[in-house]
């Protein structure tokens, strides 16, 4: 494939690998590792042939680039995506003071009471932001079984926050200063 | 209007099939993940930045490689990197060795620091200036006392090249040299004919015979804008030796070796680096090689 088509077939693609990346290393490292899969996309875009498989060509490289990653890094076993985004369990609310803080420590309590894999669906459709065909490659599963699971996940959750002690509106409520 | 908190590939229609309440829920969650999702919307852009620089530096080596001449009227300085698979899995590599070594470089670092103050203590108290240090050998003999350049075949965009101290203004060498000391910035400054829009300078560092240039690539490589007709790099040194460096005009990327009639090569320029302390000497022979440098900082000059 000639060089001059890179940047025009490459770039619709951007997101999904870094995307991909954030899935596979955590957000992080996404950067670095989808930075290293892109430039060995180029070095590697002569042996392209066909611009119809750009896209699992370098979903293909992403994966190979993020599992050397992981390897290097000596991070074994999943990721669990929300590592950086859920406190750790005990966490007191108290000491938050806004509205939506205790809104938000009040969700993701309540994503740690989620299965592993009902948390990883939830983490890469709203905190990765991909969609069900990328979680779906992701995963090896059908799009339609990745949504049937987000579903569940999104019901469950809703009946954990039933079940817990203090749950705010998120929006319906006007935020209020503690003192 | 969707506001920043939705997702912005929800064509999945999760929504749909939920009872009221888990909607609700679900857009806590859509607001929640929108911090990390701009966060990873922000890579992105920064990745499509990255395609259209490899792409630009291409464009640049295939307009090289067709003797195109360059546009008289020319602007900004921009920075590009190219391809550098290896030296990207190169510095990785390094970090994670950096980081298992770092308790055991701290101690010695201690060790080395309390052993030179006691050192330095001790030759005050003797009264011996330390500037009667044994200088290191070094072969200098190809580094004169004023900067001289040696031009290589793609020469001819190159109006000079030098070595300076200081740099002022925008790319204005100061005290132009041949000798620095280990700390100094090595500033290199390239003149050329007429700017060069879209055309590339970039520069690889010698110690020894060495190759130290910084893992990072937008540190050594500049590609010309609107009016640019100079550049300048600049590298610290942190140990002795004697260095080079070599300037090339639209290298291309997959270009690595160091070959002293390659194509790209626009100039060589060599100069010494001498430890702290120890004055500019009259050039001289000795044969020793001294241990490569490692890159301590880059600069670069827009």
């Amino acid at each position: 494939m000639d060089y001059e088509r890179f940047a025009p077939l490459v770039t619709p693609h951007t997101a999904t690998i870094t995307r991909m990346a954030a899935a596979l290393v955590g957000i992080t490292d996404a950067e670095d590792a989808a930075q290293e899969a892109l430039t060995r996309a180029w070095r590697a875009w002569p042996g392209l042939r066909e611009a119809d498989s750009t896209r699992a060509w370098l979903m293909q490289i992403t994966v190979n680039v993020c599992r050397t990653w992981r390897a290097r890094s000596q991070s074994h076993g999943d990721i669990d995506y929300l590592d950086t985004m859920i406190p750790a369990e005990g966490t007191p609310l108290a000491t938050v003071g806004a509205n939506e803080h205790i809104t938000a420590l009040d969700l993701r309590q309540a994503l740690l009471t989620l299965s592993a894999d009902l948390r990883q669906i939830i983490a890469l459709r709203f905190y990765i932001g991909m969609d069900s065909t990328e979680i779906g490659d992701l995963l090896s599963e059908p799009p339609a079984t990745v949504r049937t699971r987000l579903r569940r996940a999104v019901i469950q959750l809703r009946r954990a926050l039933g079940d817990g002690r203090q749950t705010i509106p998120a929006h319906d409520t006007p935020a209020r200063k503690d003192a | 209007m969707p506001s920043r908190f939705a997702l912005d590939n929800a064509r999945d229609d999760d929504i749909d099939g939920l009872p009221g309440n888990a909607r609700e829920l679900y857009h806590r969650l859509e607001r929640d993940g929108a911090d990390s999702r701009e966060i990873i919307a922000q890579i992105s852009q920064r990745l499509q930045k990255r395609i259209t620089q490899l792409s630009a530096t291409q464009i640049a080596a295939n307009s090289a490689d067709a003797n195109q001449e360059p546009e008289a009227i020319a602007t900004v300085n921009v920075l590009t990197s190219p391809p550098h698979a290896i030296e990207i899995a190169r510095r990785a590599h390094r970090y994670t060795l950096m980081r298992r070594w770092v308790p055991v470089l701290a101690v010695v670092a201690v060790v080395i620091a309390f052993v030179a103050a006691i050192s330095v203590n001790a030759g005050l108290r003797a009264g011996t200036p330390l500037l009667s240090q044994t200088p290191p050998a070094i072969d200098l003999r190809d580094v004169p006392l004023t900067p001289v350049a040696t031009p290589g075949p793609a020469a001819r965009p190159l109006a000079q090249v030098v070595t300076a101290l200081h740099r002022q203004g925008n790319c204005s060498p100061v005290e132009p040299s041949s000798y620095f000391h280990v700390g100094d910035a090595v500033w290199v400054f390239v003149i050329l004919k007429q700017p060069a829009k879209g055309h590339t300078i970039s520069v690889q560092w010698f110690v020894n015979g060495t190759d130290v240039n910084p893992p990072s690539a937008d540190k050594t490589t500049l590609i010309l804008g609107d009016n640019s007709a100079s550049a300048c790099f600049a590298l610290q040194y942190p140990t002795p030796g004697k260095g080079s460096v070599k300037v090339y005009w639209d290298r291309p990327a997959n270009d690595a070796d160091n070959n002293p009639y390659d194509p790209s090569l626009m100039a060589t320029i060599n100069f010494a680096v001498l430890p702290v302390g120890y004055g500019t000497p009259t050039p001289r022979s000795t044969g020793m090689a001294v241990p490569p440098g490692r890159i301590a900082s880059t600069w670069l000059c827009q």
